[in-house]
């Protein structure tokens, strides 16, 4: 019975130990099926709060599950954010606003992860949209799921890692006035939040 | 002279019925008003536990198209909007602020518009009222 008990404890402490040395998992954003990505820009005003979308959001992610830290970079195709309505699109893509043809993507790169509590991570990095970069420190939400019959039937490949975030941004600090026919149409102060599904591999 | 008069009386008549219009419709709208979270159902979402992904924040919709009313609730009770079918049927749901900020326009609009035609009215009716009859 001791015999067996050593044995025991000692496949218990290799199992802690390769646990605790997991190695952090890489994961593509946006390499399988796209539309499960989704990141938004909402604006609201007393006339109208409208939902900017899109699901051409692209990046790469590091993240340990054993020690809860990760880094990585998420990228959005700024023409392609669409607001259900063509010729407010049009607008938002012009010189006059986030001027898509000069300025083709907006990104945030993580430079700091601090684990929090359950599922929830305190992120700065440098988020980066018209051109211009500002340190953004915001909450995000991480989960992960390892590979199983569920997640390939769900279409990913190898493990899935879903990360979620919200934070407010003032256009005036990225260098986009708002023009006076639109003034009280769209509001200074955007909400920026994202949804993305990466995977381990492929 | 006489024209005017008549012209500021048509005007301050077509007033009146625009603000109480207005009002009426704002009251309607109001009444048929519900706020709604705008929920993209997706396997990814279902997945990880999630009801599927919110689109922008709770807002006050009037909807009239009962197939776009999910029957799930958030936790608040706050009822849900299927974006997926809002979006495959070209539904771009109206805002109950909308309405109401264009009521309001409207409702100004009609206040300056009465003030102008009662003006216009009492003012041509004192020069009519001067000038000589023959």
């Amino acid at each position: 019975m001791k015999h067996l008990n050593k044995i025991v404890a000692t496949l218990f402490t290799l199992a802690a130990f390769g646990a605790a040395n997991a190695a952090p998992i890489d994961f593509k954003i946006g390499a399988g099926n796209q539309t499960q990505q989704i990141a938004q820009v909402e604006s609201a005003t007393d006339l109208e709060t409208f939902t900017g979308r899109t699901d051409k959001v692209t990046g790469n992610l590091k993240f340990d599950p054993a020690k809860r830290t990760g880094s990585g970079k998420i990228v959005i195709d700024a023409a392609s954010i669409n607001t259900g309505i063509d010729l407010r699109d049009e607008h938002m893509r012009s010189p006059n606003w986030l001027d898509t043809a000069k300025f083709k993507t907006i990104t945030f790169e993580a430079t700091t992860v601090k684990f929090v509590k359950g599922n929830t991570f305190s992120v700065t990095g440098k988020f980066t949209m018209h051109g211009v970069t500002k340190t953004i420190k915001t909450n995000v939400e991480v989960k992960h799921l390892k590979e199983s019959a569920t997640t390939k039937s769900a279409g990913f490949k190898g493990d899935v890692l879903q990360v979620k975030s919200k934070f407010n941004v003032n256009l005036s600090d990225f260098g986009i006035k708002i023009p006076a026919p639109a003034k009280g149409k769209v509001s200074n102060s955007v909400t920026i939040s994202v949804t993305v599904y990466g995977q381990s591999k492929g | 002279m006489k024209i005017l008069n008549i012209l500021g009386i048509t005007v301050a008549a077509v007033a009146v019925i625009a603000l109480i219009a207005a009002q009426v419709i704002r009251a309607d709208y109001a009444k048929r008003a519900v706020v709604y979270q705008r929920i993209e159902q997706t396997e990814e979402a279902k997945l990880f536990g999630d009801l599927g992904t919110k689109i922008g924040s709770p807002q006050a919709f009037i909807i009239d198209d009962p197939k776009a009313i999910l029957p799930d609730t958030l936790e608040d009770g706050t009822k849900l909007l299927d974006e997926n079918y809002l979006k495959a049927n070209n539904i771009y749901p109206l805002q109950l602020k909308t309405i109401n900020e264009t009521v309001s326009m409207v409702t100004l609009g009609s206040a300056l518009a009465l003030v102008a035609g009662i003006a216009t009215t009492l003012f041509t009716r004192r020069k009519l009222r001067a000038t000589p009859s023959d």
